[in-house]
């Protein structure tokens, strides 16, 4: 059970982070981005493919970060250039035909066959009474609380978040200030499309890792959002984490093993179902 | 700098609301916009700093067509609009407020210096401030920017008479200090104390475009301006 739990971290925190990615999105862009994990997928096949030819990892990880950078910031400038005045459901929807053409062209250019991922995190970190830890799932695990706090920090403390933070309550008057709003929207697309490529370069490996499964993360990954209401960022790492940690204890539950890929599913019903039942309750006073 | 508008014309979707306006203001002077409620006050405001485009017409600044450039780059040449309503950044403090469009020490002084009732107030989140310091806030924070051609929109809604006889002296002093100043005023005859010129919008088309002292003079002149009566006089 324990054991489940552990293992069940490394995709909780790859969830969190994820999660993390859509909850800075929806914050300072206004988009649920599905096609958040698909842009991922980009960055971490990219990176596969350049490390099959023969360029060392050290050279093909940066390579597929960027080249999942500028697949984000190309989605970003188009939302930005042309749905700027859309509301976050039609700019959602837009990001749902964003994560099917994203799969299209994935399977074109990197083929429909699962790619083996090279990683750095294989193998175990330690094994402590019995439980083992995985490097990859300690490095997921700690990869989303840090970054909540440097996202936390860059929002508070820095004059981009600052402009970020007025941006995402106002647009209009933050333009009309002369703020950049394009620029500074195609960056948050950018950022967070590289660092969905990086924590899928951790998870990757770890799995049987198709294209379509990877970027199906993004549903887990909403759950994880959702706990944090789209707008915690500390709700979002709990989420992910806690929503992890219930699959991996699940699976190694003999009976309940086939439910296990329900659970994000359930999660996001039971947290609409008690939001729903709050607003009901708040019109009945 | 001046702003100039010819035969502009403005719609919403597709509803026109203002049609042949011809204004002129100049750098140094307040010209003060009145007319009734959904005369299309705001909606010209809006069209000037690139929220709504031009149906027809020119909108020149300071040589430069507007028409081409986009909201950003017309607050980046020193157009700055306040609108209507108070439009703070709630969840930014009162300092932040200034400092997202001006990072300077400097400008946080200037506002505080015009303000003193902000200065205890710095790391307050703007949205817990009453609604004369929002609209305070507002003022200050399109001050940071250091426009050249500054468009403010009913700037005394909701304020007490007290504040506005307050805030208008320091409009006019931002005007003797060489900026462009475009009002839109509720209280006609504060503003029109103020102002160098005075245009009054009525049904979308200026009822009287002149100086304000035949407004000041003749409340019945006003009033008929606003219902449309009085044709377009030039100064
Ligand atoms: N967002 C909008 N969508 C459609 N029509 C609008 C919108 N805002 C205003 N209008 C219409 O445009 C016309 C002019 O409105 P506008 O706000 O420019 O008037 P105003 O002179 O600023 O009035 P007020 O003194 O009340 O602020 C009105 O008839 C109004 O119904
Ligand atoms: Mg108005």
């Amino acid at each position: 059970m324990l054991d489940g739990a552990v293992a069940g971290l490394a995709g909780g925190g790859a969830y969190a982070a994820l999660g993390l990615c859509l909850t800075l999105m929806f914050r300072l862009v206004r988009v649920v981005n599905f096609a958040q994990a698909a842009i991922g997928v980009i960055g971490v096949y990219g990176m596969a493919l350049l490390a099959d030819a023969g360029l060392p990892y050290a050279l093909a990880a940066p390579a597929g970060l960027l080249a999942a950078g500028l697949v984000a910031a190309a989605l970003g400038w188009i939302m930005a250039r042309w749905f700027a005045e859309a509301g976050a459901d039609q700019r959602s929807a837009i990001a749902i035909a964003f994560l099917v053409g994203l799969l299209a062209v994935s399977f074109l250019a990197f083929g429909t066959h699962p790619r083996r991922v090279p990683g750095p995190f294989g193998g175990a970190l330690l094994t402590v009474g019995g439980v083992t830890v995985t490097r990859a799932a300690a490095v997921c695990a700690l990869l989303a609380p840090a970054l909540a706090a440097g996202a936390h920090l860059l929002l508070t403390r820095t004059a981009v978040g600052l402009r970020l933070r007025a941006l995402s309550e106002r647009p209009t008057t933050a333009e009309l200030l002369g703020i950049p709003s394009r620029r500074l929207a195609v960056g948050t697309w950018a950022a967070t499309g590289a660092l969905a490529a990086a924590v899928l370069m951790v998870v990757a490996p770890q799995q049987s890792a198709d294209q379509s499964s990877l970027a199906l993360m993004v549903i887990p990954a909403c759950t994880a959002a959702l706990v944090g209401g789209f707008r915690s960022l500390t709700g979002t790492v709990a989420g992910g984490l806690g929503l992890g940690v219930m699959q991996g204890v699940l699976a190694h539950v003999e009976d309940l093993q086939q439910y296990r890929d329900a659970v994000p599913f359930a999660v996001i019903l039971a947290i609409l179902v008690w939001s729903q039942r709050r607003e009901v309750w708040d019109a009945a006073r | 700098m001046t702003l100039e508008l010819s035969g502009v014309a403005v719609a919403r979707g597709a509803a026109p609301v203002v049609r042949d306006i011809d204004l002129t203001a100049p750098p140094g002077a307040v010209t003060v916009l009145l007319g009734p409620n959904g005369a299309g006050k705001t909606t010209l405001l809006e069209a000037v700093a690139g929220v709504l485009p031009f149906a027809a017409g020119n909108a020149v600044l300071d040589g430069a067509d507007l028409a081409g450039l986009d909201r950003v780059a017309r607050a980046r040449r020193g157009l700055a609009l306040v609108e209507q309503g108070r439009t703070v950044f709630s969840a930014l403090t009162v300092a932040e407020n200034v400092r997202v469009v001006n990072g300077s020490a400097d400008a946080l002084d200037r506002a505080v210096e015009l303000f003193p009732e902000l200065g205890r107030r710095l790391d307050v989140a703007a949205g817990l401030l009453s609604g004369g310091e929002q609209q305070m806030v507002v003022l200050a924070r399109a001050l940071a920017t250091g426009p050249k051609v500054l468009l403010i929109d009913e700037m005394s809604l909701g304020l007490a008479p007290v504040i506005v006889r307050r805030l208008l002296p320091a409009v006019r002093a931002l005007a003797d200090g060489g900026v462009t100043v475009l009002l839109v005023e509720q209280f006609a005859t504060l503003a029109l104390e103020i102002a160098d010129s005075a245009h009054v919008l009525a049904g979308g088309a200026l009822t009287y475009s002149g100086p304000p002292g035949p407004l000041r003079a003749s409340p019945g002149r006003l009033h008929a301006a606003y219902l449309g009566e009085t044709p377009t006089e030039e100064p």
